[in-house]
């Protein structure tokens, strides 16, 4: 939203300092008016985005988000020499939620193993129904580890390991928000110099039973 | 024998907004080379000897503060100030690489004019002191 802004603020100052300028002032006109259009698009989308939880929250196929994140992954994956292993449990239950908002969760987690993995390694991403009756996935890689003084960090705003311009510490809290908001919840297990598994579970969606 | 104008690098992924601060910098007397991706930027810097560089946060092809990094690497300067619609100054990214010196100043979009041209006449005369100890 800002970017657009930025152009249509730059454009009007042009035109006060040079307001004899013809061709400047068309110029600046015409970016005024694009930008202005492109900043309505913006506001559009976050008014549809800002609507009540209800109208977002439908049935989802977490097979589905899971294999759309990982096509969208796929090319980052294979540069950072990182394996996949998929082991998806067959029929998995649906769950009631945004299915934008849990691929932010999975792709989230996958960017997070394969950054833990700088020379390559195995990310397993497996899926099952609990005892308990809810949805399970597992999100597992062979990387670094996470050392265990930080363990209870990791889910605190902020909070990161990653150089400057790396990463602001924001994404597993912002996924541990969305899980909540899913009824359900997210662990981590880890092991400095084995690797890390992070665990999301969701209730399984009434008519799935 | 007239100086030649100091040479300002712009990386926006937006020509809108190369557009914007072409028309800010040339006018104030500088050469402006502007470019919408991060990798013809670093070609650019190795080619061309830029006073100052103004980088985008946000790139599609490269990280606007990754690709500072190799500015600073490969064109030790070249100043940059980093332009941004996603971050604030009070963000942690921004602090922090201001403090360790990856770039010299960070501007907020949407900026004044007057803060683009402050910002390109600081860096510059930073790069003249640098090139002056043979830096």
């Amino acid at each position: 939203m800002r970017n657009p802004l930025g152009i249509i603020s730059a454009s009007a100052q042009l035109l006060l300092e040079h307001p004899d300028d013809a061709e400047l002032r068309s110029q600046c006109a015409n970016k005024i008016y694009t930008a202005t259009e492109r900043a309505s698009l913006i506001i559009e989308n976050l008014l549809k985005f800002a609507r009540p939880q209800s109208e977002r929250i439908k049935p989802v196929d977490l097979h589905a988000v899971l294999e759309e994140t990982l096509a969208l992954l796929a090319h980052q994956m294979a540069l950072q020499k990182v394996t996949l292993q998929k082991q998806f449990q067959p029929n998995l239950p649906r769950v009631h939620g945004s299915p934008e908002m849990l691929q932010q969760v999975a792709t989230n987690l996958i960017l997070n193993a394969c950054n833990a993995m700088p020379e390559g390694g195995t990310l397993t991403v497996a899926t099952r129904t609990t005892e308990a009756g809810q949805v399970q996935i597992r999100f597992s890689d062979t990387g670094r580890g996470i050392p265990p003084e930080h363990l209870s960090k990791i889910f605190d705003p902020f909070f990161t390991t990653m150089p400057v311009g790396k990463g602001i510490g924001l994404g597993l809290s912002i996924s541990y928000s969305i899980i909540q908001q899913h009824q359900g919840t997210i662990g981590v297990e880890s092991q400095v110099g084995q690797g890390t598994t992070f665990t999301v579970r969701l209730p399984v969606m009434a008519d799935s039973r | 024998m007239e100086q030649e104008p100091p040479r300002i690098l712009v990386v926006d992924d937006e020509p809108d907004m190369c557009w914007a601060l072409e028309n800010i910098l040339r006018p104030a007397g500088y050469a402006v080379t502007d470019t919408t991706s991060g990798a013809e930027a670093l070609e650019l810097v190795v080619r061309e000897r830029y006073a100052v560089a103004f980088v985008d946060a946000k790139l599609p092809d490269l990280d606007g503060l990754e690709l500072t990094a190799l500015i600073r690497q490969q064109s030790p300067h070249t100043a940059v100030v980093l332009i941004s619609g996603y971050f604030y100054e009070e963000d942690r990214s921004i602090t922090e690489g201001l403090q360790k010196g990856l770039f010299i100043g960070f501007i907020a979009k949407p900026f004044d004019l007057e803060e683009i041209r402050r910002m390109a006449c600081q860096a510059v005369e930073r790069a003249r002191g640098v090139e002056e100890q043979g830096g």
